[in-house]
């Protein structure tokens, strides 16, 4: 006959061993299941809606619309909480030679397989406080990590846009 | 000279014979018992040495196995425990992140954790502006949850975080498992409970 404390050791080791297992399952399945996934996005450029310079020399920031459409039914599995998507604008300046600025994100809920977004603006604004965006030019990207229940974080791009050329001078 | 020699050695064993017969089993029952006991309290003092170094091996394993996690995530803390909503609803408070610093050009979108001189507690948030003039890149990080940037919560003065600012990206997440580490660092009794039961369980095990 085991003693009380026996029996619970056995219990919560055994729960946990099951635990970790069905856990590694889950990592090892989204694994596989990311490999097979194939999301068609697509991304294009609106316009440049303003172009300007900030109250006490805090920099510049510009305002632009885009267009989007995304699929993504092949990205969902089981082990996938959220698709965490966003727009990411990269550029050189003349002091730095990348710089990358998030200008729009989006949660995506289980469910919700495919995604548009008729022009949309830059919610997160697009600044630059170090440098100049005037005469940049400018690649937008759609990227997405795909937040497991439990598991590795993935990161995939889905889309960019052409190569897009500010102007030289601040907007009206 | 032979002869001589046994004769003596008949005469002792004959003493010894005749002496043994009234003091052998007194004796015997004695020293039995004596060595009974001394061998019942050497394997007691065994016992509780060996359930020491168990004790102890649990400890020093814990501690390997850190160390062992710190040399290969090249990061000071690989793995840290959401403590707020800011993150939200990608990471939960109680979330468990497993970081790693072997990343050497961080990105846009990347979920870092970071220290900023005068606060203790690592910051989880993401990095939503890169800028890199090919020696020290400046990033500017986020909450998902949050309206504004974190350029109020970094040190005076500071507008961009540096590279050695960045304790590590995160790779991997479990959900939940952190809310353990909340609620032992909200009910610090519970802790002293818990580490003081399993202490117990190994020392007093069988």
């Amino acid at each position: 006959m085991h003693s009380t404390s026996v029996r619970f050791n056995v219990l919560v080791t055994t729960s946990l061993t099951y635990l970790i297992v069905l856990h590694a399952f889950c990592i090892l399945y989204s694994w596989l299941k990311r490999l097979e996934a194939n999301p068609q996005a697509t991304v294009s450029f609106g316009s440049l809606v303003s172009l300007k310079k900030l109250p006490n020399q805090l920099g510049e920031s510009a305002v632009v619309t885009f267009q989007l459409d995304a699929d993504l039914q092949s990205m969902w599995n089981l082990n996938v909480k959220y698709i965490y998507l966003y727009l990411v604008a990269e550029y050189s300046s003349p002091r730095f030679r990348r710089n990358q600025a998030t200008v729009w994100d989006r949660y995506v809920e289980r469910g919700s397989s495919s995604f548009s977004a008729f022009p949309f603006y830059n919610s997160l604004g697009l600044h630059n406080f170090v440098d100049t965006l005037r005469n940049a030019s400018m690649i937008f990207r759609l990227e997405a990590d795909i937040i497991p229940f439990v598991g590795f974080v993935f990161h995939t791009t889905l889309a960019e846009t052409m190569e897009i050329q500010f102007p030289l001078e601040y907007t009206l | 000279m032979f002869s001589n020699l046994s004769s003596h050695i008949h005469w002792t064993l004959k003493e010894m014979s005749h002496r043994d017969v009234n003091t052998r089993p007194v004796v015997e029952e004695k020293k039995t018992t004596e060595t009974v006991l001394s061998w019942k309290k050497w394997l007691l003092k065994r016992e509780s040495l060996l359930q020491v170094l168990n004790l102890l091996l649990v400890f020093a394993s814990a501690l390997v196995i850190w160390k062992g996690a710190i040399a290969v995530s090249l990061s000071e803390s690989p793995v840290v425990v959401v403590l707020s909503g800011s993150m939200e609803p990608g990471m939960r408070r109680g979330d468990l992140l497993v970081l790693s610093n072997r990343t050497k050009q961080l990105r846009c979108g990347d979920i870092v954790v970071y220290k900023v001189q005068n606060r203790e507690i690592p910051i989880v948030h993401r990095i939503i502006e890169v800028h890199d003039d090919g020696n020290e890149p400046l990033y500017l990080t986020k909450g998902d949850n949050n309206f504004f940037d974190d350029r109020s919560l970094y040190s005076p003065n500071t507008f961009f975080l540096r590279r050695g600012d960045i304790v590590g990206k995160s790779i991997f997440i479990v959900r939940w498992v952190g809310m353990v580490t909340i609620i032992m660092k909200e009910h610090p009794f519970l802790k002293l409970i818990i580490v003081g039961f399993l202490s117990l369980t190994v020392l007093l095990g069988e």
